[in-house]
Order: C-alpha cells, then sequence, then structure tokens
C-alpha cells in the first residue's frame, strides 16, 4: 500500500485578509449580531468567518417577515417567480468562483469540490424553477398531455398539495 | 454538499410560491449565507430569511405554529429533537438523515472501470456526502485484487488544505467527523 502525502500548504495566513462578517436574513436585512468564530478546519488556528448567533428574538423577528411576505409572493403569478429564480440562480453561478475558497476555508474538502457545490447547487435551482409551471397547471387542464401522461392526484384540486415551508393561514 | 442541498429545499419551496426561514448547519454557515443573500437580493424582501444558530434556534423554528412544513437534513439525534419539536403543531416534516450505503461489485464487472470510480464515490468531499459509498462488497474471488488495487489509489491521495492546489483531499468540516 502506497503511503498518504501530507501536504503543508505554505499560502498566506487568512488572519491577515478580511475575515467576513456574515450576519442572518431577516426581511432583507442582514445584521451582525453576537458573532462566533468560524474556524478553518484546514487551519484550525485560524478564523475563517464571523457568523451571527441568533437569539429567540432574531427567530421570531424572521417568523414574522416570511408571513409577511407570502401574500404577494404566493399571488405572484407562477411565471413570474421563475424569471426571479432564473435570475437568483444567475446570480449564484456567478458568485461560485467567488465564494468556493471561503466555503473550503469553513467546511473543509478541496477547492474544485466547492466550486462543483456551486455550480449544482444552480443547476437544482435552474431546473426546479423550469418544471414549476407544468407542476402548478391544474391536472386535465390539457387533455392531450394528461391522454399521455399520469394524472396528478386528487385531480379536483387546484394546486398540488405541496405545503408550505411557511404561510400565514 | 451544503450549497447543493440546501437548493433541493429552497427551489422547490419558493418555486411553488412559499416563503421560507433557512437555519443553516453551523458546520458549513458563511459561503452559504453569503450566497443566500445575493439570491435574496434577487427577490422581494422577507420572501428568502436566513436565522443563524444552534439547537436553541431550530427548536425555536420547529414549534412555531405559523411555520408549516420543516425540513431537516442531518444526524438522526438532532433528526429525533426536530420530530420532538414539530409534533405540537402537527407539520409537515421531511428529514434527510446519514445514510448507510453499499456498493456491490459483481463477478463480471469491469473491474478497471470500477476501480476508476470507486475512489469518488468514496472520498469525494473528504467522504462528506450522505449518499456517499460506506461498504464495498466484493465476490471472493476479486477480493484480494480488487482490496490491493483500492488502498492503492487512496495512497496516492495527497491531504492537505482545500486551497492547496496539490492537495486531492481535504480536511472534514468538523473534528467530530472523519
Amino acid at each position: 500500500m502506497a503511503n498518504n502525502v501530507v501536504l503543508s500548504w505554505k499560502g498566506p495566513p487568512i488572519t491577515t485578509q478580511t475575515v467576513p462578517q456574515v450576519g442572518h436574513l431577516i426581511g432583507g436585512e442582514a445584521p451582525v449580531a453576537n458573532p462566533r468564530d468560524v474556524h478553518d478546519p484546514g487551519r484550525p488556528d485560524e478564523v475563517a468567518a464571523q457568523v451571527a448567533v441568533g437569539t429567540a428574538e432574531d427567530v421570531g423577528r424572521a417568523l414574522y417577515a416570511a408571513p409577511a411576505a407570502f401574500p404577494g409572493w404566493r399571488g405572484t403569478p407562477a411565471a413570474g417567480r421563475v424569471r426571479k429564480l432564473l435570475a437568483a440562480a444567475d446570480v449564484l453561478a456567478g458568485r461560485g468562483e467567488e465564494l468556493a475558497p471561503l466555503l473550503v476555508r469553513g467546511h473543509g474538502g478541496v477547492l474544485w469540490e466547492a466550486q462543483a457545490g456551486f455550480a449544482l447547487g444552480t443547476g437544482v435551482l435552474q431546473h426546479t424553477s423550469s418544471l414549476v409551471e407544468d407542476f402548478l397547471r391544474p391536472a386535465g387542464s390539457d387533455e392531450s398531455r394528461a391522454s399521455s401522461a399520469p394524472r396528478r392526484f386528487p385531480g379536483v384540486l387546484p394546486r398540488p398539495s405541496c405545503r408550505g415551508t411557511c404561510r400565514s393561514s | 454538499m451544503p450549497v447543493v442541498l440546501t437548493m433541493m429545499k429552497l427551489a422547490p419551496a419558493l418555486a411553488t410560491g412559499n416563503t421560507l426561514v433557512l437555519k443553516p448547519s453551523p458546520f458549513a454557515p458563511a459561503a452559504l449565507t453569503l450566497a443566500l443573500q445575493k439570491i435574496a437580493a434577487q427577490l422581494p424582501p422577507g420572501v428568502l430569511n436566513v436565522v443563524h444558530g444552534e439547537g436553541d434556534a431550530g427548536a425555536a423554528l420547529c414549534s412555531h405554529p405559523l411555520v408549516r412544513m420543516a425540513g431537516f437534513t442531518g444526524g438522526t439525534a438532532t433528526a429525533q429533537k426536530v420530530i420532538e419539536a414539530t409534533s405540537g403543531t402537527i407539520k409537515n416534516v421531511t428529514l434527510e438523515l446519514g445514510g448507510n450505503d453499499p456498493a456491490i461489485v459483481l463477478d463480471d464487472a469491469d473491474s478497471d472501470a470500477t476501480l476508476e470510480r470507486m475512489p469518488e464515490g468514496v472520498d469525494t468531499r473528504t467522504g462528506q456526502i450522505c449518499f456517499a459509498v460506506k461498504r464495498i462488497y466484493v465476490p471472493r474471488g476479486l477480493y484480494a485484487r480488487f482490496a490491493d488495487a483500492f488502498c492503492g489509489r487512496v495512497g496516492e491521495y495527497a491531504a492537505g488544505h482545500g486551497l492547496d492546489p496539490q492537495a486531492s483531499f481535504g480536511p472534514p468540516c468538523a473534528r467530530t467527523r472523519s
């Protein structure tokens, strides 16, 4: 059996670079409070980022913001939601190269794996968004399609039984 | 795979018109949250929310009556707490927990092709993938050759910091994992 090589990377210490401050995201705001250090698992003595730690009050504010946004978002036609999510997927794809090194510093693994994670995540967002208009179309509204594909059950309901993560009623 | 797993929850929820609150894993919060902030900027405020924290934050989310569905990816012990915390308000719950996934090599397998891919199935992301291969079953007649060749491949790994371009095997995200 071969012996593994254990590398000792001589790259610059992260402590000489700007340590990202990462807050919550509540109602469009990103407050940083009560931060804790996230250490680089490859260099445990170095801080990769500082991330806010939520309180019950933070959770409560998020659980106020999500239902408040629900009526407008649910009322947006599916095509409009898809456009915004595809735009978001473009943003995610564009940020992968920039954020992949921080993902490595905060989560381990190697760089190509982190880059692949952003690429695959972008693909999931794009693919799911591309399916949703057809998924939300009431079963039986297109008889030619319905005749060649399994009907969703229960077909009499206007929406599939995909419950929301958070909704107002 | 924190970005992929998050998108697998986020995308269907938002696309079908729901709003959500995410609590990232404390093992991978920073880069993911910065990405989520960029995504949220494309959406109306409040559609996508993120709260960091430990178990108490998760329990507060799971037990809140306005939350109609809880999706969790992680370990069995925490999943039991999710079930407990959601029980009082009868929510939909989905749990994606650790696997114990086997790979089965058959007598007529193309050994070279199998050996080429098997280490990736075991050790990509330092083995920190829920569906990574954890056990390999090999016919007795192939065992010695397969084991020697597989261990030889693993022995070629260069372990190091994930940003070292020479490294092919990075560190696990937490000391409790290996």
